[in-house]
């Protein structure tokens, strides 16, 4: 990603949204593209209006249509936020992806650490996402993490190593994003200090991996991974291709 | 086809990792996981919304966008 898009993209609200994961997203983008009902594309990229109405850049596949290159979409990006200047004193929300199976799926498909804020009670966990949240826009953390959150004790079971009694859970994910191994764990009471120590520490130790594309999805077939989504795949181009790479796998078997 | 969905790759953050080892931490946007909380800090902000979407699988794998 190029420095100056993500720093052009401080001035916005940036929604990254999983296309197959929530049929009523799902929905909110078909139309935004336009299109018939069932057949929404894998990607889908536009620029909108505070009011999450008006398009500024028309809703397309990617951002080839509105800019011509990362200068460009810097530029673009620039532009647009001289509109809309943010209003002051506003703390910003802690960008949650849920439920924190996917959110797993995310940070290994983003290469990035997790963190699940966990506690049975709305109260408290609300009060830890608060306290997350004042960590989450510290220019030393911002976009670094994933961050997810539960209620239910059973949503980290694919979490090894989670203790039952932990309310904040640093988790390095696996590779394909099906399970994690927590790295630090903070119970309560715990300081903004305490968080911010375990997830300098947690940024520092974690080591990105190396991903090749091909040998990823070849692996994942060997064994026996397969994502379902919520919605079904709609993307015909994207299905089509996955059948035909199913087919050539299971011809070599 | 592919060149746009390469680039909506690589703007979500996904397609440097799979190339090249990035240095840690290398910039990043922050992006919202959800619709609704996204849309509501729009609204009481003031700030544009630059919005993507994408499958955290490919043929199926998860793990990769």
């Amino acid at each position: 990603m190029q420095p100056a898009v993500v720093a052009a993209s401080r001035n916005f609200v940036c929604i990254r949204l999983l296309t197959y994961e929530n049929k009523s997203e799902y929905d909110f983008m078909e139309g935004l593209l336009g299109v018939s009902p069932g057949t929404l594309p894998n990607t889908v990229f536009c620029i909108l209006a505070p009011d999450g109405k008006t398009q500024l850049v028309r809703a397309g596949r990617g951002p080839r249509h509105g800019f011509s290159g990362a200068r460009s979409m810097a530029d673009g990006l620039r532009r647009i936020a001289l509109r809309y200047p943010a209003r002051t004193g506003q703390a910003r929300p802690l960008p949650l992806v849920r439920p924190v199976d996917l959110a797993l799926n995310v940070a290994a498909s983003d290469n990035r650490p997790l963190i699940v804020t966990v506690a049975s009670d709305p109260r408290q966990l609300a009060v830890l996402q608060q306290q997350v949240q004042q960590l989450a826009w510290n220019p030393r953390f911002i976009g670094q993490f994933i961050y997810s959150s539960t209620q239910r004790q059973a949503a980290l079971k694919p979490l090894a190593g989670a203790e039952p009694d932990a309310a904040i859970l640093i988790v390095e994910p696996g590779a394909f994003g099906i399970t994690g191994k927590v790295v630090a764990q903070l119970t309560l009471p715990t300081s903004p200090a305490t968080m911010a120590t375990a997830f300098t520490a947690a940024l520092d130790a974690f080591v990105p991996s190396r991903k090749d594309h091909n040998r990823h999805i070849e692996m994942g077939y060997q064994l026996g991974i397969e994502w379902t989504t919520v919605v079904p795949e709609s993307d015909r181009q994207s299905v089509r291709a996955k059948a035909r790479f199913k087919a050539r796998f299971q011809s070599r078997r | 086809m592919l060149r746009t969905t390469l680039a909506t790759f690589a703007l979500m953050g996904g397609l440097v990792q799979h190339l090249a080892a990035e240095p840690n931490p290398a910039p990043r946007i922050a992006w919202h996981g959800n619709l609704a909380e996204g849309l509501a800090e729009a609204r009481q902000s003031g700030r544009p919304i630059l919005l993507v979407s994408g499958a955290p699988a490919c043929l199926g794998i998860p793990g990769v966008w």
